[in-house]
């Protein structure tokens, strides 16, 4: 059933009031709390290399613009749009285009179920490698919708809020980009068999 | 309905982002179809890979440079940047202390219903009067009673071309404001580079910093204009109705300055980042000659352009603007229509040509929520840029 947009947790409403009314020092709970997160998601995106910069810079800016945070999404969204956009405006900055090593550079590391056999792991890396390798097959788009609805799990409404487009395109672009990958994945497992 | 729009209702099902009639459909299409129960499972597939995507670990703590950081911002920085029409009164540019810009976050003051309500009129006003009567009762205690060691300040501020003190003052909006106080803020640009600290002071106070983003300060009451601002709203730079529908009251233009090498051509380039964002409008207002005959500049022109649109977008080309090889930006000026007609006699040394050109354009007719870009584009004197 549709989910609506999460507001402010309590716990991260009370950091908020005492970054606003005490000091600065409050804020590090929530970047202590978000980053890894945070981190994660934006390296998927756009690259380990500088994912870190991207997420501190966003920390700063959402640090100077907490007293407009309204609470009407959970803090975690107004976050990551924030980083969001101060990543698009830096790639804009510098120009980049993704290169194949970067692309590489883009795949994360595997992290292994403490219960699985040996074999069991290397299967599952070797199988999580070629879905990242085919989620970088898709167009930014694509990758986008994907990593913030399936890695994310945020709701159609969070991530049309982020990305400022309809919730209806949301539903049309999502569903776009899963047949895409799905072709994408087809085509890393049939290059392995050549 | 065709078949990509049947499949997207499959997709939005196994996310559970249905209605209740819409699932209730799908799910009786999924038990009848064994097409539509392979593209089911084939999604479910997808969905259980994604989420087992190798992680990217973040390898350190981002709390202390982030503390760092932010205790590194200028106070400027961290003041609300927010404004607000409230009817005929132009909510204008005003710095507000840190501590009270950010005491109350919407999100604490309001809960979320009392977030959608607009405000009535007389609860504006409420807040309002008391808030111009203590802003005219400050300014009167400051301005009245000035000791000489506050002269020589000012005047040293009028040499660093307006230090961060002084844009308090003159960016607050006083009925009749006191003439001294205009003279000693008259904002000029700075095409020298001043000594690190001036360039700060003056830069941060006008800007939030270095570099920093444009930002529309206020006067006026800061819970009003606070509630008057968007969650989520990128900020913005004065508001857009009221400057239309009040030509009387003080305009505010934001102005950059960039110089440009002579290789470069800003205006395709201009038009490039701005076809690239897609929500910024460039309004080509020309070039004129600027006579460089008094400065040690070589011969140049000046091209002025208009940029509005989305702040966000907007705020977002400037900087891109600021990476331009070629292009260099010099300063960021705010400069209101009361500035405009006066001269100061202390002040020659910043009332340049430039200056001049600045406040001659600056009220030609700019759009409401502009900023306005004057780029220095160097050139032959012996073939002047034509119109």
């Amino acid at each position: 059933m549709k989910e609506t947009i999460p507001s402010v947790s309590q716990d991260d409403l009370e950091i908020i009031k005492a970054t606003l009314n005490e000091s600065s020092q409050a804020f590090g709970e929530l970047v202590e709390k978000y980053q890894a997160r945070l981190y994660n998601s934006i390296a998927h995106l756009f690259g380990p290399r500088d994912a870190e910069d991207i997420v501190q810079d966003a920390f700063v800016k959402a640090f100077q613009k907490l007293s407009t945070f309204r609470g009407t999404s959970s803090f975690y969204t107004w976050l990551y749009r924030i980083a969001f956009n101060t990543a698009v405006s830096y790639q804009r900055r510098h120009k980049t285009t993704t290169s194949l090593e970067q692309k590489k550079e883009k795949i994360g590391d595997y992290l292994p179920d403490k219960h699985d056999r040996p074999d069991e792991c290397l299967e599952k890396k070797e199988r999580a490698e070629k879905i990242q390798l085919a989620l970088h097959l898709l167009n930014e788009e694509h990758q986008t919708i994907l990593i913030l609805r399936e890695y994310e799990e945020m709701s159609y409404e969070t991530i049309a809020e982020i990305l400022k487009i309809p919730v209806g395109t949301i539903r049309s672009r999502l569903h776009r980009a899963r047949i895409c990958l799905k072709d994408a994945i087809n085509q890393v497992l049939h290059k392995d068999f050549e | 309905m065709d078949e990509n729009k049947r499949e997207e209702l499959i997709s939005a099902y196994l996310d559970g982002e249905l209605d209740a009639a819409e699932h209730e459909r799908t799910a009786k299409w999924i038990e009848e179809d064994p097409r539509a129960q392979k593209l089911l499972q084939e999604l479910q597939g997808l969905q259980a890979a994604m989420r087992t995507l190798p992680q990217h670990r973040l390898e350190k703590n981002l709390m202390q440079p982030v503390l760092e950081q932010i205790d590194a911002q200028p106070a400027a920085a961290l003041y609300s940047m927010v404004a607000a029409d409230m009817q005929s009164e132009k909510v204008m540019c005003a710095m507000v202390p840190p501590q009270r810009a950010l005491s109350e976050p919407a999100a604490i003051r309001h809960t979320s219903s009392e977030l959608e309500k607009p405000l009535d009129h007389d609860r504006r006003r409420l807040y309002l009067w008391p808030a111009v009567a203590i802003a005219v009762a400050v300014l009167l205690m400051v301005f009245s009673s000035r000791d000489p060691v506050e002269e020589d300040r000012s005047v040293a501020r009028s040499d660093l071309g307006a230090g961060q003190e002084s844009t308090v003052v003159e960016e607050a909006t006083v009925p009749s404001p006191n003439l001294r106080v205009m003279e000693s803020t008259l904002q000029r640009i700075e095409l020298s580079p001043a000594a690190p600290g001036q360039q700060r002071s003056s830069a941060q106070a006008r800007t939030g910093g270095a570099g920093g983003r444009p930002f529309a300060e206020k006067s006026a009451p800061v819970t009003e204009a606070d509630e008057a601002s968007e969650f989520n709203e990128p900020l913005i730079f004065a508001d857009q109705d009221s400057q239309a529908s009040a030509p009387e009251t003080t305009q505010f233009l934001t102005t950059y300055l960039f110089k440009a090498s002579a290789e470069i051509d800003i205006k395709s380039q201009l038009e490039t980042l701005s076809r690239e964002s897609g929500e910024v409008k460039v309004i080509d207002l020309g070039m004129d000659p600027y006579d460089t005959s008094s400065s040690s500049l070589a011969a140049a022109y000046h091209r002025v352009f208009d940029l509005y649109g989305d702040p966000e977008a907007t705020y977002t080309l400037i900087e891109a603007l600021k990476n331009v090889p070629g292009l260099t930006f010099s300063t960021q000026n705010r400069i209101r229509s009361e500035d405009f007609p006066i001269k100061s006699e202390k002040n020659k040394r910043a009332d340049t040509k430039i200056e001049r050109l600045e406040k001659n354009q600056a009220f030609a007719q700019p759009v409401p929520d502009c900023i306005r870009l004057i780029i220095i584009v160097p050139t032959s004197r012996s073939q002047p840029p034509k119109r």
